[in-house]
């Protein structure tokens, strides 16, 4: 590794702390247990559906969040993925065109459908050619209700009442896979152990008080020097690390029980999912393209003043979101292990994906997924909530969850994230009045998301 | 006193800080005239005498009583009527309707007569009474936009840019009747073209960028200084 | 031309010139006509026209129904600019707040005897019934307009959430109270009397059966749509409303006060979709499941009508063309009946993007 790229590395990680922090612990999680009963699993087991719909939401806000586009038809793109891997590893036998994709390897099956799901994306594209706002989003709601009809009424495909039955894919039930993610994992803690030596290197020997001071760290960052203390504080961390997973990933390696894997593997490949979108869409926006979709979502006439095919932004803009959530519909589907028309179809999807955009903030990019984590996780646990409290009162929790929402609005008129974002120049003007700038945030994201795993752990079990 | 007396509000727009401390006054009986290039805030300046846009610091009195501090309709109902920039007629209303809506249930009572004083002002919407508002020509939906503000027994009238997008044989005919309109009413004027309004107004006010840089009664004697007239009317005297 | 001349007048001159007048009157004189020729000749009618009439009966019916429900959506739509996801719940819940004061007034009123009548007592209980549900209602939505709602004009996200919120509460607390959507609530399976007022069919012989409910339903539902024409075109506060769905602040402009005609329009949309549900149940039952479909129905008709700037007749000619084309299938390819309203929505948004009256 030459000095240059080795450099590189230093101002990126020194730039993305927080990011850095929240996915190294997300990849460090699974490692802690080998054990085939124990809460830890179950919280996977939650976080995997949460990051499968955190996909979902992040492709729905892309849509209206950034480009205005409201895409009542966000179901069928979801619904996409979801019957593309249903059709690959049913066990049922498929009528003649379906079959020829049965039992597709995994990667392939994957770009498969992604590759369909920006089709269909570009087919619900071509429609803001005559239609725009409202118009858009009801004609995607009639193609999706259309292919919702034709799956409800055609059980050959769809199983009919009882569904599709999905048989987990081999490579997920795979140890090697887990082995390849386990060292990914390493990787990334890696980077994080880098990131905190790095880190107390700059920026305690700096008088905590003093902003000037401490604004000089990252330039200080970007010349790398390897001193023999950072050595020693990385390897430090690094055998600390290194036991957990080693422990780990051991006992785990030399099991006959196969299925052990498949919750890791999923939670896994959701989450690395994610991660990509996230830096993808996060990509997008800053790019000549995503400045360009921004401005017809403010003022589409004076874009096109401009000499741009706005035209081609939008369709190119669906068919992107439509790829998104049939990856998010590919993950759906072997973590649900059924799938019928409504769970993989349902006009019900496009308006969850709605509320978890909204509740996290529009167009805030990890508003949307957080919007989905507290969605989802009151969805799933709120029953059990109120029947601790409140014995014999657990169906409330509907109610609970609409009470929820006006609360949410109340406090949070632009969504948690877009609110606090709203906000953040007089939160971080606080944070200053008590010593903690920019280059500390991570230590409050490593205890806030801490703090918040905790709690739902606490939850689950 | 004055009918209406603005002194010292500062607007905003959302975060956007629009009027830097403006005043000024509007004289009972007189045409005051508000000049100023585009995007100086004179439209803003109605807007916030009209409640629209609440200022966040200053005083509005009307007839003597505080107003700033009231939602628009309550300001509008104690005799302002309004005849915003861009007309703002409702399309799918008819001519009648228009006129309708804008009535306030006080001045239901006479309403033949005030009909009969806006056909005299304005023949053309005897004409198409019936029609919508919509297939009205530019020129005839400002006339109908200037009757709405005079269907109430309104005291002040706020017009803005009425001549904009007129021909300019339209636009003397509508001035003329403004003027007309001077006998009974006092009204706070916006226009480009302060050419036209010298005949008009009694007192002239130029606004850059959220301010009054200039004043007077004297149109003359405001457009003697040439630099003025170049640099905030935007006109090029020779 | 003036506004309060005398009302005798105006009703006198209205009736004599308007369309509306003329095309019901016609309607009428239509329908007695052909009922007068059937019963004068016999004629063997085939199983063809048979289905055939009874689709148009059952269409129409089912339009104006419609049409009751979703005007309350137009309505806070087109003036607000909130798109009401409550609004299902609101008409699912008007049905059982209908249902529960038809059946206690039913009680209380044969209680007190003094109405032998028990065609007069049906009436009067579905009379009740109406009012009743539609007053509490418009608190309701009232309420929701003025503790929420208010604070978030301008706020499209808020709004839907808030709405989808409400949504969420009516519906599971109206499952809690009156159970899952399997089960239907009929009245006339309840009812003690066991006779509803309008439970009778007419009889064109030959098999031509038409419920009268639902005769009830079509020239309710006409005069209805008349009655609101009415209100827009020529009250104060119709014209206020029409003239706010364009400009709102310009409205505010002239001296309305707009946030009273929000509140109002707020608790009218709400009392409008209460009726209905309440409407609805003589005929199709309260269940707790209805909330979705109609909510769905409603956006769908009020694009069809035209969303943006629409107006209300597009949103009467909207729910009629739903509700024909939806019986219609029913009665004749039951096979497309549950998509058909969404591939006439397609067709039309092709043709005119902005739906039948509204802007693009
Ligand atoms: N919604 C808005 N958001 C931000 N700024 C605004 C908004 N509306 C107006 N402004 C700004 O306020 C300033 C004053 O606008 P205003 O309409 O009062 O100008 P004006 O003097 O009436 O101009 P014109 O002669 O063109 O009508 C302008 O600089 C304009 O850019
Ligand atoms: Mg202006």
């Amino acid at each position: 590794m030459s000095y240059l790229t080795l450099s590189k590395i230093d101002k990126y990680l020194s730039k993305n702390r927080v990011f850095i922090t929240v996915v190294a612990f997300l990849y460090f999680l699974p490692l802690l247990t080998a054990a085939e009963t124990s809460s830890l699993r179950t919280l996977l087991h939650t976080l995997t559906l949460i990051f499968t719909f955190g996909i979902l939401a992040m492709s729905f806000d892309l849509q209206l969040g950034r480009s205005g586009l409201l895409n009542f038809g966000q179901a069928l793109l979801f619904g996409v993925g979801a019957y593309m891997f249903a059709f690959i590893f049913t066990n049922k036998a498929m009528p003649f065109p379906i079959s020829l994709i049965s039992g597709l390897p995994y990667p392939f099956a994957l770009f498969l459908t992604i590759l369909v799901g920006i089709f269909v994306g570009a087919v619900m594209g071509a429609t803001t050619d005559r239609l725009r706002g409202t118009g858009f989003a009801f004609i995607a709601l009639a193609i999706a209700m259309l292919v919702f009809e034709f799956f409800k009424t055609n059980s050959d495909i769809s199983g009919g009442e009882t569904g599709l039955r999905v048989e987990i894919p081999p490579l997920i039930k795979n140890q090697f896979t887990y082995l390849i993610f386990a060292i990914f994992a390493l990787l990334v803690i890696i980077a994080f152990i880098f990131m905190v030596v790095q880190y107390i290197s700059t920026r305690l020997p700096v008088n905590p008080f003093d902003y000037q001071k401490v604004n000089e760290i990252t330039e200080k960052a970007e010349k790398f020097e390897l001193t023999s203390r950072k050595i020693g504080l990385m390897i430090l961390g690094l055998i600390i690390v290194g036991l957990v997973v080693a422990s780990n990933v051991f006992s785990l390696f030399f099991t006959s029980k196969r299925y052990l894997f498949t919750i890791p593997v999923q939670y896994y490949l959701a989450l690395t999912s994610m991660v990509v979108v996230y830096l993808f869409i996060q990509r997008l926006s800053i790019s000549p393209f995503g400045r360009v979709i921004t401005a017809i979502a403010q003022n589409e006439e004076r874009v096109q003043a401009l000499g741009y095919n706005t035209y081609r932004y939008k369709i190119i803009t669906v068919a992107i979101a439509g790829g998104i959530a049939a990856l998010s519909g590919a993950l759906f589907s072997p973590y649900i292990r059924t799938l019928d028309p409504h769970t993989g179809l349902g006009v019900e999807i496009a308006i969850d994906a709605m509320i978890y955009t909204i509740v996290g903030g529009l167009g805030t990019l990890i508003g949307p997924f957080l919007g989905t984590g507290v969605v989802v996780f009151s969805e799933l646990r709120l029953v059990d909530l109120i029947e601790n409290i409140f014995p014999g009162f657990g169906e409330w929790w509907l109610v609970v969850l609409g009470v929820l929402y006006i609360i949410i609005v109340l406090f949070f008129p632009y969504g948690i994230v877009g609110s606090l974002q709203r906000r953040s120049r007089s939160l971080k003007e606080t944070g200053r009045q008590l010593f903690i700038y920019e280059h500390d945030y991570w230590i409050f994201a490593l205890i806030g998301t801490f703090l918040v795993f905790f709690i739902m752990f606490a939850m689950v079990s | 006193m004055s009918l209406l007396e603005v002194n010292d509000i500062h607007v905003y727009i959302q975060s956007f800080y629009i009027l830097h401390g403006v005043s000024f006054e509007v004289p009972k009986g007189e045409v005051t005239v508000l000049l100023g290039r585009n995007g100086s805030g004179k439209t803003t300046a109605m807007k916030a005498i009209l409640g629209l846009l609440p200022p966040r610091q200053g005083s509005i009195r009307f007839k003597g009583d505080e107003i700033s501090h009231l939602p628009a309709h309550k300001i509008v109902q104690q005799g302002i009527g309004y005849v915003p920039d861009t007309r703002r007629i409702f399309n799918t209303l008819t001519v009648e309707q228009n006129l309708l809506v804008a009535m306030r249930r006080s001045g239901t009572k006479n309403q033949e007569d005030k009909f009969e004083y806006i056909f005299n002002l304005f023949p053309d919407l005897k004409q198409f009474w019936k029609n919508k508002a919509r297939s009205l020509s530019g020129g005839q939906q400002q006339m109908l936009a200037v009757a709405r503000a005079l269907v109430n027994e309104n005291d002040l009238l706020l017009i803005d840019e009425p001549t904009e997008g007129l021909s300019p044989l339209y636009s003397k005919n509508l001035l003329r009747s403004l003027s007309q309109l001077k006998e009974t009413k006092t009204i706070l004027l916006v226009e480009q073209n302060f050419r036209s309004v010298t005949a008009l107004g009694d007192r002239y006010y130029i606004f850059d960028d959220g301010k009054i840089v200039a004043s007077g009664e004297d149109m003359a004697k405001l457009t003697a200084d040439k630099e003025l007239v170049s640099r905030h009317l935007g006109v090029t005297t020779t | 031309m003036s506004i309060e001349t005398s009302i005798y007048q105006k009703i006198k001159k209205f009736i004599l010139t308007s369309r509306i007048v003329k095309i019901l009157t016609l309607v009428i004189i239509l329908i007695l006509s052909i009922y007068w020729a059937y019963s004068q000749i016999e004629i063997s009618v085939d199983a063809f026209t048979l289905k055939f009439g009874r689709s148009i009966i059952d269409g129409l019916a089912y339009s104006m129904l419609l049409f009751l429900m979703v005007s309350g959506f137009f309505v806070i739509f087109g003036l607000c600019d909130v798109i009401n996801f409550a609004h299902g719940a609101f008409f699912m819940l008007g049905g059982f707040i209908g249902y529960e004061i038809y059946l206690a007034s039913e009680i209380y009123l044969l209680d007190t005897a003094f109405l032998n009548n028990n065609f007069f007592v049906s009436l009067l209980a579905f009379f009740i019934a109406c009012i009743g549900t539609a007053s509490i209602l418009a608190v309701i939505g009232g309420g929701i307009e003025v503790f929420t709602i208010k604070k978030y004009y301008g706020n499209v996200t808020s709004q839907i959430l808030l709405t989808i919120g409400f949504m969420f509460i009516i519906a599971k607390l109206a499952e809690i109270i009156w159970g899952a959507p399997f089960q239907t609530f009929f009245l006339d399976s309840s009812s003690q009397l066991n006779y509803f007022f309008l439970g009778g069919v007419i009889n064109l012989g030959t098999g031509l059966v038409f419920e009268v409910y639902q005769i009830f339903l079509i020239i309710f539902g006409f005069l209805f749509a008349g009655g609101m024409f009415l209100v827009f075109q020529k009250t104060r506060v119709g014209l206020q409303i029409q003239a706010g769905i364009e400009d709102a602040e310009m409205v505010e402009a002239l001296g309305i006060n707009i946030t009273r005609l929000f509140t109002l329009v707020f608790m009218v949309g709400a009392a409008l979709a209460g009726l209905a549900g309440v409407i609805l149940v003589p005929w199709l039952g309260a269940n707790t499941g209805h909330g979705t479909t109609y909510l769905i129905f409603a956006f769908v008709i009020v694009v069809v009508g035209g969303a943006h700037y629409g107006r209300f007749e597009g949103t009467f000619f909207g729910a009629l063309i739903v509700g024909m084309s939806i019986k219609f299938c029913e009665y004749f390819f039951p096979d497309i009946s549950s998509i058909i309203v969404f591939i006439i929505m397609s067709v039309i948004l092709v043709f005119k993007p902005g739906g039948l009256t509204g802007e693009h």
